[in-house]
């Protein structure tokens, strides 16, 4: 059918969509009970139409959109026309297009007037999924048996009746069974309030409008994604990585990638990658797919709405058996290190096309602590905390430091240290800035953000950092970022905990963790940066006097608070002769 | 004798960017309306000199209160233009204020760029310190770290101090030994505490504000200082408005200038729930449309929603309301106003996908719309207005802005046209609709985002720009009717003149509703109560006439966000906590759409409201003043064409005053032409007048 474009309406049902989208995030936000949820906002809102293509997004984690997106075809698969009003099907299944275990799904059908127009659809990261270890993120595991409760997408609710003997079924498994089964209930209703959203729009429009809208906001994506690639130039584009270690200190995995530009269309292909290996950080092609369409979406300068209609240019190849795009049952619960190498190789790819618009390597992802402190009865009050450092310098500024990594999205926060104390056995005893680290450059990387907790139980630690071998690199002559550290105190003494992308510690009550996460890369030469802007990063104690003079040639007369422009320029010429 | 009450005027005036507007009140419902341009060396002087000008229009009368709504607060703050301010905090959390909890708006935008952190790194100093959750000393304060934070801030000239500490909302008294230091050793420096400012759980939020507080605090004593000695002759005392409605005396604003930053937008919408409830309207949205931007709030049961998790700074939000993190974080009670970037100056464009946007970006007072021949050449939503005949072509504001029709026709025809391969008046009403859907979000925000319909709702339109767009936006959300009052442009400055008195106190007292013992909980609002009458005391108004209501934040255990509640006058201690239960669930499931009866209910904290009424002006009172001052005469009939959309087409209009609806009933299409704004009333809407002197708008 041949839809005119109506650039009005178009706008209007956009917003109207997004509303609802945002309707269920809040929704969520407000009424799950793990920390994780309802602080940190680890969550995505969805809609769908009746073919299982994205229409609309709230606004939380980038990667998200591409669950909701892989898990529709199996929903559509297993229950196409038996779905009935009420129903909420709930999945977690990495072969069935989630992510990992802790990643649950739930998503509703949507009817009007007595057919199916659609589904409402949420993921949640959850504080923990059983299996061997907490949190559902362990390294160690080869099978996916070995990582938690598998939920092969069936129905939470039928016709509006909660499916009891799945929950109790669930909460019997997992470690964290308020927290689980509460988030599950704020999903459930997100899912109705978009449900009711969608129902209203189209008391008001009606389906053949609504649907035609549709139709046009995903030609519209379409459209806006193609002008933004048509301006990169057409050609192949390569990055080579090798990933820190194959998940059991063995040695590092090959990755390559291939970015291949024709016209207004984008093939990324991961020929070349190494094959899937027995640990647990293999990631499902679903999530390598939605890894390549965030990297994408995050640097068009396009705010078209997210649906399919987006990324329907971007095709994603990857080699059957290979680590981005593992065989059944391959275990992936500690998929997260690589998920966000993936995007960065992306990046680093696209920086040869475009290089204006594509920034040094930041912390490498988002890091995270799981504290299960041990109890005599009952189930552990966990901590699932997780943060990041920043962002890589960019060609014209620095990096944002102290911030969510871009491709997360919008919506995490850090959690506050009064909320995780009244709930879990432990003290936050800082988080902040770690001077003279980051990659120096004419535009500085993100200092190291470090992170601080004193446990009060004796309990068990899982401690994630997405890079410890490689350090964030650095662009144009930028300098690259700073390594992470881990440092456990007792009593005084302080160990330095091994360089892992995965500790898992056990611990005492009354000790220390220390968590200095990467530091952000660089972005030209250092001597270029401007000695002003070094001088605030002196009077901030952001960076040493001594620092700001052996990386950036610039001499600061502490005193005076001002630059020394003789001895500046000197050192400059010395260094750098004009 | 005269009678004292007939001659006493009250005085309001609202300062803002560029206008001042002022409101005097005098006897029988008579206004005396001003606008004069806002010079801030002498804005006091110039607010006097109207004052002047109504008591001589009032012989014998003498002025009875002074009310003052600002924008000083919130400016700022946007223009960083607050004190050298530094910060104590507890070992470890000194970047808290930077990394605002690693938040950002919007997902995906390379070269964004965060608001710089209101007190810097260099001002940022830590203490070794530290609560328990429970309030219990870990580390006791080490003094000395105190001192030499001091000596630091000293150094770097700074002008206020924030003291904010770990748990201090449990335990304070690790911040008042800090607090007490700094006025010992830096006696002229201002200071505040976070337990003082907000004593609630979320550290970011708390520091944040008082960061916010100390900021402002010598901004606003300077200005309250200049401006008290310039009205004093006047009037002995100064009120000013709060963001959440209530008016406070120069005293407490000075001690809490967080409580102002939404000063101006809140006398609007204080205006227009004074309004509903007079006129019996329980449900209702607020919405005032200016040059830039649009703002709205929800009227419920005759009160406008409240929020407390705000941000300022963070410019105007189009993104979600669930990504913060460009601003500074700000959690007083305000109004729950929302705001998008779409005023008359707002300007159209086409995307790269083809498609027509409007706003953000504006064209503010300098260059302006392309219309208003002031150097504006890009097309914005006063233009498409002109275009499509709603606004008259020729001038506006009783003929001080002259409109030229043709330069709105072509900055619309170059920008718009040949992109969109539409008509001019196709690509004007575009822009219209356009306009619309994004207002249509503020509206959303604060309607369906809160699980209400705004279709059970009518609309209050005001704001220069507001009553053109009202029926159409309220046609496309389903509202049937909207009111325009009377001064629709002054609004905000009528709205002073309603405030009363109002303070809040917060108290947090984390337990469980099950487990609690409901006689000491209620003895904790009497010593909330017991703060009041000494502020009351303090600030010398008649603690009879104190309105003391008493609210509880409850959630389910383990949820973060709270519903507050009001804790019903008569209950008993024995029925509370079965009471509040049984509230708590439905409120929950109407806000949400389920209850869970089994689980545990928590308790966040206790707030007591005081408020102290003040005179006001009665709406009654201003439309019997406006139907006796009406225009008898019939003018002769103008008409003018206007263009309402595919379905209606271009349509002859007639073009009337507000005096010309008085005793009718009369059909759309008309143009309402008023000194301040203009009423569009498209086809298939009639208006009429009510007793208010509100054009009743009805679908």
């Amino acid at each position: 059918m041949d839809q005119q474009f109506d650039p009005i309406l178009i706008e209007v049902l956009k917003n109207e969509l997004t509303a609802v989208a945002e309707e269920m995030g809040i929704t969520m936000k407000r009424t799950a009970r793990s920390l994780g949820a309802k602080e940190g906002a680890d969550f995505s809102t969805a809609l769908v139409d009746a073919q299982g293509q994205l229409i609309a997004q709230g606004l939380t984690i980038g990667v998200h959109l591409g669950y909701i997106m892989g898990v529709m075809p199996w929903v559509l698969r297993k229950f196409g026309g038996s779905l009935q009003p009420g129903d909420v099907i709930v999945s977690n299944d990495p072969y069935g297009g989630v992510s990992h275990f802790p990643d649950i799904v739930l998503v509703m059908p949507i009817f009007w007037r007595d057919s199916l127009v659609g589904f409402s659809a949420i993921v949640e990261h959850h504080t923990d999924i059983g299996g061997r270890f907490p949190g559902g993120m362990g390294i160690a595991c080869a099978e996916v048996y070995e990582e938690g409760v598998r939920i092969p997408g069936v129905k939470l609710f039928s016709q509006g009746k909660v499916n009891q003997e799945l929950l109790d079924l669930i909460a019997a498994n997992v470690r964290a069974p308020e927290d689980v089964l509460g988030d599950l209930e704020a999903q459930a209703a997100a899912c109705r309030r978009g449900a009711r959203g969608v129902q209203d729009l189209l008391d008001k429009y009606g389906l053949e409008k609504f649907t035609a809208c549709n139709v046009q906001l995903h030609q519209y994506s379409e459209r806006a994604i193609r002008s933004c690639i048509a301006a990169i130039p057409d050609g192949e584009y390569v990055c080579e990585d090798l990933f820190e270690d194959d998940g059991l200190g063995g040695p590092g995995v090959q990755l390559k990638l291939t970015i291949k530009v024709r016209g207004d269309s984008v093939v990324v292909d991961f020929a070349g990658t190494a094959p899937q290996v027995r640990s647990a950080i293999n990631v499902p092609l679903n999530l390598t797919r939605a890894c390549v369409y965030v990297a994408f979406r995050s640097i068009l300068d396009t705010d078209a709405p997210a649906n399919s209609g987006l990324v329907a240019p971007i095709q994603v190849t990857a080699p059957e058996g290979c680590v981005v795009n593992p065989q059944f049952p391959a275990a992936v619960g500690a998929r997260g290190m690589m998920m966000w190498r993936i995007i960065d190789m992306v990046f680093a790819a696209l920086a040869q096309a475009i290089p204006h618009k594509v920034y040094a390597a930041g912390e490498g992802g988002i890091n995270l602590l799981v504290y299960t402190p041990q109890v005599q009865e009952g189930v552990p009050a966990m901590l699932l905390d997780m943060y990041s450092t920043g962002w890589g310098a960019r060609p014209n500024k620095d990096g944002v430091e102290g911030v969510t990594p871009m491709a997360a999205g919008g919506a995490t926060r850090s959690l506050p240290a009064e909320m995780i104390e009244r709930e879990c056995p432990v003290l936050i005893e800082g988080f902040g800035f770690v001077p003279d680290t980051g990659g120096a450059g004419q535009f500085r990387g993100a200092l190291s953000v470090y992170r601080k907790w004193r446990f009060l139980n004796d309990g068990r630690v899982l401690l994630r950092t997405c890079r410890v071998k490689s350090v964030p690199y650095g662009l144009a002559g930028g300098k690259d970022g700073t390594p992470f550290q881990a440092l456990l105190s007792s009593n005084g003494a302080r160990t330095e905990l091994p360089r892992q992308m995965l500790i898992d510690t056990p611990v005492r009550r009354g000790e220390v963790l220390l968590h200095v996460q990467p530091g952000a890369g660089g972005y030209g030469y250092p001597f270029a940066r401007d000695p002003e802007m070094v001088l605030v990063d002196v009077l901030d104690e952001k960076i040493s006097p001594a620092y700001a003079e052996r990386e950036y040639g610039v001499v600061i007369d502490v005193e005076a608070g001002r630059v020394d422009e003789e001895k500046t320029k000197l050192i400059r010429r010395n260094i750098h002769p004009t | 004798m005269p009678n004292d009450t007939t001659l006493a005027l009250r005085v309001a005036f609202d300062i803002g960017g560029t206008f001042t507007d002022v409101v005097v009140a005098g006897a029988n419902g008579r206004l005396f309306t001003y606008k004069i341009l806002t010079l801030p060396d002498s804005v006091g002087a110039d607010v006097g000199r109207c004052v002047a000008d109504a008591l001589g229009q009032q012989p014998g009368g003498h002025i009875a209160s002074l009310v003052h709504g600002t924008t000083i607060a919130s400016n700022a703050v946007l223009e960083g233009k607050g004190a050298v301010t530094g910060l104590i905090t507890t070992k470890g959390f000194r970047d808290e204020l930077e990394i605002r909890r690693l938040g950002r708006p919007g997902v995906y935008d390379v070269f964004w760029e965060r608001t710089p952190p209101l007190i810097p790194r260099r001002r940022r100093l830590e203490v070794s310190e530290r609560m328990t959750v429970s309030g219990e000393v870990d580390t006791p304060l080490e003094v000395n770290d105190v001192r030499e934070a001091l000596h630091t801030l000293r150094a770097q000239g700074v002008e206020a101090i924030a003291v904010s500490f770990l748990h201090s909302y449990v335990n304070p008294v690790h911040e008042r030994q800090a607090t007490a230091l700094v006025r010992e050793l830096l006696p002229g420096v201002m200071v505040c505490a976070s337990s003082e400012v907000l004593p609630e759980i979320r550290e970011y939020e708390r520091t944040s504000t008082t960061a916010l507080n100390a900021y402002l605090m010598p901004v606003v004593n300077r200005y309250l200082d200049q401006l008290e000695a310039q009205l004093r002759q006047y009037h002995p005392s100064l009120l000013i408005m709060q963001s959440n409605g209530g008016v406070m005396t120069t005293e407490h604003a000075r001690r809490r200038p967080v409580h102002m930053i939404e000063s101006g937008p809140a006398a609007g919408v204080l205006a227009a729930a004074s309004l509903a409830r007079e006129i019996g309207l329980s449900q209702a949205v607020a919405f005032d449309m200016g040059g830039t931007t649009v703002k709205a709030c929800l009227i419920e049961n005759g009160q406008p929603v409240e929020t407390a998790e705000g941000e300022v700074g963070a410019g105007i939000n189009l993104a979600s309301r669930l990504s913060k993190g460009a601003g500074y974080a700000l959690r007083v009670p305000a109004y729950d106003i929302a705001e998008v970037g779409a005023g008359g100056g707002s300007l159209a464009w086409v995307d790269e996908g083809g498609a027509l946007r409007v706003g953000p970006r504006s064209a503010g007072a300098v260059p302006g719309p392309a219309c208003y021949g002031r150097g504006g050449t890009a097309p914005t939503i006063t233009d498409a207005n002109v275009t499509l005949g709603y606004m008259n072509p020729e001038k506006i504001a009783g003929g001080t802005v002259p409109i030229d029709a043709a330069a709105a026709r072509a900055a619309i025809d170059r920008d718009l046209c040949t992109r969109l391969g539409l008509t001019v008046q196709n690509a004007a009403h575009g822009v219209h609709q356009v306009a619309n859907a994004t207002m249509m979000r503020a509206i959303r925000a604060v309607t369906t985002e809160r699980g209400r319909d705004p279709r059970e709702f009518s609309l209050i339109a005001f704001g220069g720009a507001g009553p053109i767009h009202a029926a159409e936006l309220a046609a496309s959300l389903g509202i049937g009717r909207v009111y325009v009052p009377l001064f629709p442009g002054l609004f905000s400055a009528l709205g002073l003149l309603l405030a009363d008195l109002r303070y809040d106190y917060v108290q947090s007292v984390p337990g469980r509703l099950d487990s609690v013992d409901p006689v000491p909980l209620l003895r904790e609002f009497d010593v909330l109560a017991a703060r009041v009458r000494e502020e009351v005391f303090r600030e010398e108004i008649s603690p009879a006439g104190v309105q003391l209501e008493r609210f509880i934040d409850l959630r389910y255990a383990r949820q973060s966000s709270e519903l507050t509640l009001q804790v019903p006058e008569s209950v008993s201690a024995t029925e509370l906590l079965q009471v509040l239960a049984e509230s708590f669930h439905s409120e929950h499931e109407r806000t949400y759409g389920y209850r869970r009866e089994n689980d545990a209910i928590a308790i966040v904290s206790l707030r007591l409201k005081a408020t102290a009424p003040a005179r006001s002006v009665g709406f009654r009172e201003l439309g019997e003043s406006f139907a006796r001052t009406a225009d008898e005469a019939e003018n002769p009939e103008i008409t003018r064409r206007a263009y309402f959309g595919p379905q209606s087409g271009e349509r002859e209009a007639r073009v009337l005053s507000r005096s010309d609806l008085v005793g009718k009933i009369l059909a759309g299409p008309l143009i309402v032409e008023e000194f301040d704004t203009t009423v569009v009333v498209p086809p298939g809407w009639q208006a009429e007048v009510d007793g208010y002197g509100n054009i009743v708008l009805r679908h």
